[in-house]
């Protein structure tokens, strides 16, 4: 089966964003979050958490492998690609949810 | 159609939602008995959010017939919306549990002032003026960054 790279780092990217934000709204239609019912939270994180997860996938693939790209967008995708990494690990270390 | 108009639009739609659902909030306004207003405007807000961020970076990958440089602070206008609402995303959870954040207990006055206050979707005040600022900056750092070269 033939990828090709280029077109599928741009469909997880954008599926990533809209995922990301829906997301965020996710908590706040469901919401609020309370002490007996967690489930905003915990719904609105998963939806979260997939689509950074895609969108780092995506940032740091398409930065490093795809060559269609010219090499500014490539530096750019793999500066914010780690730098979007990092803020999610400081961010799940210093919170106890996301 | 060509992939400028779907730039375009893509564009078009966000800040279109963006605006709607902040006007649904304001002239439907919500209670605490009924907040439904108050959670279609946020989603539409959000939505409008995300696919302004998606185009913006988008418009930064994809081939189409733009100037290069245009290109690229497009990508880096949407990746550095991404990041400052990945930043932000913790303050526009509406959590009145005890836990709160998981930083700290909330006692149950301030649970009750969380209640009230509810995340704007933008998330707190200032927040988009923060935003703004950030922009011009990244502008300004562009553009300086250009005229070395």
């Amino acid at each position: 089966m033939k990828f090709e790279k280029r077109k599928l780092i741009i469909y997880f990217l954008s599926i990533g964003i809209m995922l990301f934000f829906i997301g965020i709204a996710t908590n706040i239609v469901m919401g609020p979050t309370t002490d007996t019912n967690r489930l905003p939270q915990q719904v609105s994180s998963v939806i979260k958490l997939t689509g950074m997860g895609f969108v780092c996938i995506s940032l740091l693939i398409g930065g490093i492998f795809v060559n269609d790209f010219p090499i500014e967008t490539r530096a750019l995708l793999i500066i914010f690609g780690f730098a979007i990494l990092v803020m999610n690990i400081f961010i799940m270390s210093f919170l106890k949810f996301y | 159609m060509d992939n400028k108009n779907i730039i375009i639009s893509g564009l078009i739609l966000g800040i279109a939602c963006f605006f709607i659902g902040a006007m649904i909030s304001n002239v439907f306004q919500s209670s605490s008995e009924d907040l439904t207003s108050y959670k279609v405007s946020a989603g539409i807000k959000l939505l409008g959010m995300g696919f302004f961020t998606t185009t913006l970076v988008l418009g930064g990958i994809i081939n189409y017939d733009i100037d290069k440089n245009l290109k690229f602070l497009l990508l880096l206008l949407g990746l550095m919306l991404l990041l400052i609402y990945l930043i932000g995303s913790p303050m526009l959870r509406w959590d009145v549990s005890e836990t709160g954040w998981g930083l700290y207990e909330y006692s149950s006055d301030e649970q009750a002032e969380i209640y009230n206050r509810r995340p704007t979707a933008l998330g707190t005040p200032g927040f988009e003026l923060l935003l703004a600022i950030i922009s011009i900056i990244g502008l300004l750092v562009f553009k300086r960054y250009k005229l070395n070269i």
